[in-house]
């Protein structure tokens, strides 16, 4: 099913770029060419170009409704039999954007079937060139509403209008170049052995070259564009099948631009030179013969691609030892002035490559000084930039940051990590001393440098040559997982200065995720910062009952200040209590026993009553601590820190990918 | 000419893209994936990274004993198309499993479960 989806796709591609191509050709190249020297069977080739057309539309027309058929297929999950016997494809064609567009599609390709058989009547009358242009627009239209129907039409807001304007003009792109060149090619072949076509040939030649450059520039920032938005990156390139995809249909791309220089740089001189360039016409014909069959290479890949979830979706297998991290340049603030020098001998090196690109006198010598300056001067900054990195490393977590995973994944740890972590993550477990290597401190800074895929990698495998083991035998996917959430909440919470009674801009933890109920609705914290900053009060019965009145007393000047309250028990079980739970103010939620132990990670020195500022990104931004001299801020403070908030820049929330 | 493309393009590539959105995969839900209630919800929520086709997107939820207890009116929401939800019959305490299909508006099927539990 997949292989003939995939062909059904190609060949649709295929007919529809020749048709959109026949028309730009027609507009562009070939009838402007046979207007400076009209051999005596021009009309003949009108109508073979006339037949490729019907035969390229029927084929549009045919494949079309196939590859709708198929898609009907694997939306509703039914076999052929039944799309046919129960209505789907009608329910498609009405009821899904894909279907909409393909009612368009369809109806654009019968009208211009109508145009088409108006032009045989017309011939070469007055209004024949205003009905070729009519075609053209047509069937441009056809190609280009094939955005609206895949994964460009798919990406929301106004990236996706972005997105889906470049993917209609990489479509345009591709029609107008790759489209026009069977044309092209039947120019060349009338031009071997007649030369009544020379001349036309050297002008749709001269013509078509201006016409492949502007495709191939268009092909290239649209191409850049689509994969911005589907590949994702490096890792989505290297490491998914839709990337390796788009890799064989770079190295197609860049075989046929090859080509077409070949033609371009030596065939094209070669044309204009003597009486009768017959090898030159042969190698073009050739050539232009070459450069369609890696195209329609490119569109059987092009088939493959839109049945591939994008790569920017998908976990990639990183398939190098080493990634490159442009955070990590430089290193340290003091490395900064080095780095300049760095700059500037690449730099240099660079313009001295330039240099001898352009010149001959002393090529090799500028060109052997200036890579050394570039190799010499890249080591350095080069290596601060790698780091090792792992098949798993680009992997993000199925698993939320939320309170019960956190929990979950400290019960794992405290099972299979804290003999050697230790039960704080500092490295010195009871198990520590025996080991030939020290156990990592979990709590160090150093823990963020590393991607959450590293240390998931490091739990399944082991590190240090097995003096750590690895864990993917004994723990699911999802346990290692949790225990990555787990060491990254606590290794975030144990940071200094990360959390102060004041809201200071600069990195901050994420709040743990949970579901909470409040006033009788269910809620979570994820859903509730979204809309406003959230103050999370831990309390403790009966001890904070003073402190959630005097918030309640509060409560209307904060919420018109934009901030929301949001109580929830350190202890569950008194909170339960009923005489305590009538004294509580409404805006205490009732949450499971995980939350409280999820925000311990975040408490820092002492314990009791925390409160956090969490911003609109679900990070937390400060703490206030009951047991300290500053203590927990009066409603006045909590107004200043919340106008200090709202002059930070926001940060762009993480969205967690669950397991599907 | 082209080293220097390559070495303008180079960085953007290397660099983190927008969060592409293409297939629909499920991005949180209420309740929460693996949560525990106490109080049973009436209705249950699915937020998805992508606009669905609300005539082949459903949620099914059964029980232990794998009786439907969705009222069978799954459907996307008609202002988000991001969001399906269906009504819930009352449910007693137990875990119960989310069963859900959805095609994207670029065509895509994807499909997964999750539970949630009920009381204690």
């Amino acid at each position: 099913m997949q292989a003939v989806t995939i062909l059904a796709r190609a060949i649709h591609f295929a007919s529809i770029l020749s048709l959109t191509g026949i028309f730009v050709s027609l507009a562009v190249v070939v009838e402007p060419a046979l207007a400076r020297s009209a051999p005596s069977d021009a009309p003949a080739f009108r109508r073979a170009l006339r037949r490729f057309a019907w035969a390229s539309l029927a084929t549009a027309l045919l494949s079309g409704a196939l590859w709708l058929m198929l898609e009907a297929s694997s939306m509703s999950g039914r076999t052929l039999a039944d799309v046919f016997s129960q209505d789907i494809i009608a329910v498609v064609l009405t009821r899904t954007r894909f279907g909409r567009v393909w009612e368009l599609r369809l109806t654009l390709i019968l009208l211009l079937a109508g145009l088409l058989m108006a032009g045989e009547r017309l011939g070469r009358r007055r209004g024949a060139d205003l009905l070729g242009w009519a075609m053209l627009l047509l069937s441009a239209a056809v190609v280009a509403a094939l955005a609206w129907a895949g994964h460009a039409g798919a990406t929301q807001g106004g990236e996706g209008e972005i997105h889906v304007v470049s993917d209609a003009l990489h479509l345009l792109a591709a029609g107008a170049w790759l489209g026009a060149l069977v044309p092209l090619a039947l120019v060349f072949a009338r031009a071997i052995g007649d030369w009544a076509w020379l001349g036309v040939a050297r002008e749709a030649t001269r013509r078509f070259s201006a016409l492949g450059i502007a495709g191939v520039g268009t092909l290239l920032v649209t191409g850049t564009v689509n994969s911005w938005f589907l590949v994702g990156g490096v890792p989505g390139l290297l490491g998914t099948p839709y990337g390796r995809l788009l890799l064989l249909k770079l190295a197609l791309f860049a075989a046929m631009v090859a080509v077409a220089a070949v033609n371009r740089q030596h065939l094209t001189p070669q044309l204009h030179e003597g009486v009768a360039p017959t090898a030159a016409l042969q190698r073009l014909r050739r050539n232009a013969l070459i450069e369609t069959a890696l195209g329609l290479a490119i569109l059987m890949v092009v088939g493959a691609l839109g049945t591939e979830p994008p790569g920017a979706h998908l976990p990639p297998d990183w398939p190098l030892p080493f990634r490159l991290d442009l955070d990590a340049f430089p290193p340290s603030p003091a490395l900064d002035r080095e780095a300049v020098l760095y700059g500037v001998g690449i730099a240099a090196g660079i313009a001295a490559l330039l240099l001898s690109a352009l010149r001959r006198r002393h090529r090799w010598l500028i060109g052997a000084v200036g890579l050394a300056l570039v190799v010499g001067s890249g080591r350095v900054p080069l290596a601060w930039m790698l780091e090792d990195a792992y098949p798993t490393t680009f992997y993000r977590s199925p698993v939320p940051n939320d309170a019960p995973s956190i929990v979950a994944g400290a019960l794992h740890y405290a099972d299979h990590c804290s003999q050697c972590h230790g039960v704080g993550g500092h490295g010195d477990g009871p198990a520590a001393r025996d080991l030939p290597v020290r156990p990592a401190d979990l709590t160090a800074p150093h823990l963020f440098a590393h991607r959450e895929g590293d240390l998931f990698w490091w739990i399944s495998e082991g590190r240090n040559n097995g003096a750590m083991p690895g864990f993917s035998d004994v723990l699911g996917e999802r346990e290692r997982w949790e225990i990555v959430a787990f060491i990254r909440a606590r290794a975030a919470g144990a940071q200094p200065n990360i959390l102060l009674p004041l809201v200071t801009p600069g990195p901050a933890p994420a709040a743990p995720d949970f579901t909470f109920e409040q006033a009788g609705r269910q809620e979570t914290l994820r859903a509730a910062t979204e809309r406003e900053p959230v103050l999370l009060v831990l309390y403790r019965l009966p001890g904070s009952l003073s402190r959630l009145s005097a918030l309640d007393a509060a409560r209307d000047r904060l919420e018109r200040a934009g901030l929301r309250l949001l109580a929830v028990p350190l202890d569950p079980e008194a909170a339960t209590n009923a005489g305590a739970a009538a004294a509580l103010p409404d805006f205490a939620a009732s949450t499971g026993p995980e939350t409280a132990a999820a925000y311990t990670l975040f408490e820092g020195a002492g314990g009791g009553p925390r409160e956090f500022l969490v911003d609109r990104a679900g990070l937390l931004r400060a703490r206030w601590k009951a047991d300290t001299s500053i203590g927990l801020a009066p409603p006045e403070e909590l107004q200043a820190q919340l106008e200090r908030l709202a002059r930070l820049p926001l940060a762009r929330r993480a969205s967690h990918i669950h397991s599907h | 000419m082209r080293f220097l493309y390559a070495s303008l393009l180079l960085p953007a590539l290397l660099s983190a893209a927008p969060t592409a959105r293409a297939h629909a995969f499920l991005d949180h839900a209420s309740p929460g994936v693996g949560s525990t209630l106490r109080q049973a919800p009436a209705t249950i929520s699915l937020w998805f990274t992508q606009e669905l086709e609300p005539a082949f997107s459903t949620v099914s939820i059964v029980d232990q004993g794998g009786q439907r207890v969705d009222g069978g009116d799954a459907q996307v929401d008609t202002r988000d198309q991001t969001l399906l939800h269906a009504s819930l019959k009352p449910l007693p305490p137990g875990t119960y499993k989310v069963m859900w299909r959805v095609v994207s508006v670029d065509t895509h099927t994807t499909e997964g479960t999750f539970t949630f539990r009920v009381g204690g």
